[in-house]
């Protein structure tokens, strides 16, 4: 009885939050709000190239502000600082993954391929955009760790991780859905962790991190699939906590 | 008095002021109604870890020559010249300066004392240019009830009689105690900033709201 109401109700969430990206996608800003919004954006934009030499800072906003024709005081409209400059690259490099998403859904239409292939090579995709600021990466994990930054980071990985599972197919409504995010954030910011040693040319040891996390993940979820090990209890434990995350995020409004 | 007034703290609200507005070298500001220099000298004071940029410059306006003339005394007892600050005589609701000189406006304790206080707003949106930040830190409205209590007590038996025998004038600090009372309040003024044409206007209350920073850009 209740697995099939949690089911029920998991079923009404992710069609509730499918509901919500088809908004999000048609949403039209005033314009009039929109102008503020896309000065902060042309800073940001401009900034993103002086991270490397001044950090993910104050600094970098003001170069950028300066680079673009505004004085370099109008950082003060970042009330973060470095903050926002981190969250708008995360949030930009996001909406890039989402193009790139969409561009692979039209090949896998023509050429079907697995789902896991398709969320190994977004992952890998996604964590390329950072390349170019590796030297400064670390700075940023730890501007995002920080305990006010830390709803804002989290929020942009679970829309990333959201997306990469719905793009790969999974329209799934079961509790699943849940499990499969939670622990694709996970082999993310693993991997992420692993990019930012990682000394091999190319990288290859990140790609190759990555594909025995995938690996794992794909044995774990066919085992637990096979065995019925996925007892109410813990996707209960799962679906809460990715609830209560949603919630302190405000995503469930 | 002022020290003895606050308790010291109007410096730090003037330091946390100077760390709002966060100036980055070669930014040129102009300080309304500044004329003792407490602003420009934490401005320069700020810059000069970066080297002072050649095009770093404050300029201090202020109606009063006596406060001006302050200023000018204690700018070179610091050893600043006219390339770093200067000072000049002037009415904030009419600036003798043309469209889009500055990059940064700041009035701290003063803007209470205008007339028109909208037009001196509309002043400064006029002098800065695009990207430009008004910053401005005034008497505000308490927002918790208990202080509110203490703090009347406090601003009307207090402070005349510290004006009094301190020196020796009473109506000046009968007349600060009631012109802060008068003030709008934190959201009016929000939105006599908005009025006149600038945007992201924010407030921060400093001290549940005896001072508050009034901020908003021209975009």
């Amino acid at each position: 009885m209740t697995l099939i109401s949690l089911a029920r109700y998991s079923y009404k969430n992710a069609r509730l939050l499918l509901f919500v990206r088809h908004c999000s996608e048609q949403k039209q800003v005033p314009l009039e709000d929109r102008y503020e919004e896309d000065i902060k954006l042309k800073i940001s934009e401009a900034s993103l190239p002086f991270v490397i030499e001044l950090g993910w800072s104050k600094n970098a906003l003001s170069a950028g502000a300066e680079s673009i024709g505004y004085p370099g005081i109008a950082h003060g409209i970042f009330a973060n600082g470095g903050a926002d400059l981190v969250n708008y690259f995360q949030k930009s490099s996001n909406s890039k993954l989402v193009d790139y998403l969409k561009q692979r859904q039209e090949v896998q239409s023509l050429k079907p391929v697995r789902s896991r292939v398709i969320i190994e090579e977004s992952v890998r995709e996604r964590l390329k955009m950072i390349i170019p600021y590796l030297p400064r990466w670390p700075q940023a994990l730890a501007i995002m760790s920080l305990p006010q930054n830390v709803s804002n980071s989290l929020a942009t990985l679970l829309t990333m991780v959201d997306d990469m599972c719905y793009y790969a197919g999974d329209q799934s409504v079961d509790f699943n859905w849940y499990a499969r995010r939670i622990t694709l954030a996970g082999v993310y910011k693993a991997t992420e962790l692993y990019l930012i040693q990682d000394n091999s040319a190319n990288y290859e040891n990140t790609w190759k991190f990555l594909n025995n996390r995938i690996n794992e993940l794909t044995q774990v979820h066919d085992l637990m699939n096979k065995s019925n090990l996925l007892q109410v209890e813990s996707t209960d434990t799962i679906k809460s906590a990715f609830i209560t995350a949603r919630n302190i995020l405000g995503l469930n409004r | 008095m002022n020290d003895l007034m606050s308790f010291g703290i109007h410096r730090l609200w003037k330091d946390t002021f100077m760390d709002r507005l966060g100036p980055t070298p070669g930014t040129n500001l102009l300080d309304v109604a500044g004329g003792t220099g407490d602003i420009a000298f934490r401005y320069l004071n700020y810059l000069k870890s970066d080297r002072l940029h050649p095009n770093s410059h404050v300029t201090v306006l202020d109606i009063n020559t006596a406060m001006l003339d302050v200023g000018q005394y204690r700018s070179k007892g610091l050893g600043y010249d006219s390339s770093q600050i200067t000072f000049q005589e002037g009415n904030a609701e009419e600036l003798p300066f043309e469209d889009g000189l500055f990059d940064a406006y700041t009035v701290v304790f003063g803007i209470r004392n205008f007339t028109h206080i909208q037009k001196a707003i509309d002043e400064a949106y006029r002098v800065l240019r695009p990207g430009g930040r008004f910053l401005c830190m005034e008497f505000s409205q308490v927002t918790d009830t208990n202080l509110q209590w203490i703090y009347d007590q406090y601003s009307f038996q207090v402070i005349p009689l510290m004006g009094q025998l301190v020196s020796g004038q009473w109506h000046p600090y009968q007349y600060l105690v009631e012109s802060i009372r008068q003030f709008p309040n934190q959201d009016l003024f929000k939105s006599m900033i908005e009025k006149a044409g600038f945007r992201e206007v924010i407030y921060e209350n400093l001290s549940s709201g005896i001072v508050a920073i009034h901020s908003g850009f021209k975009l």
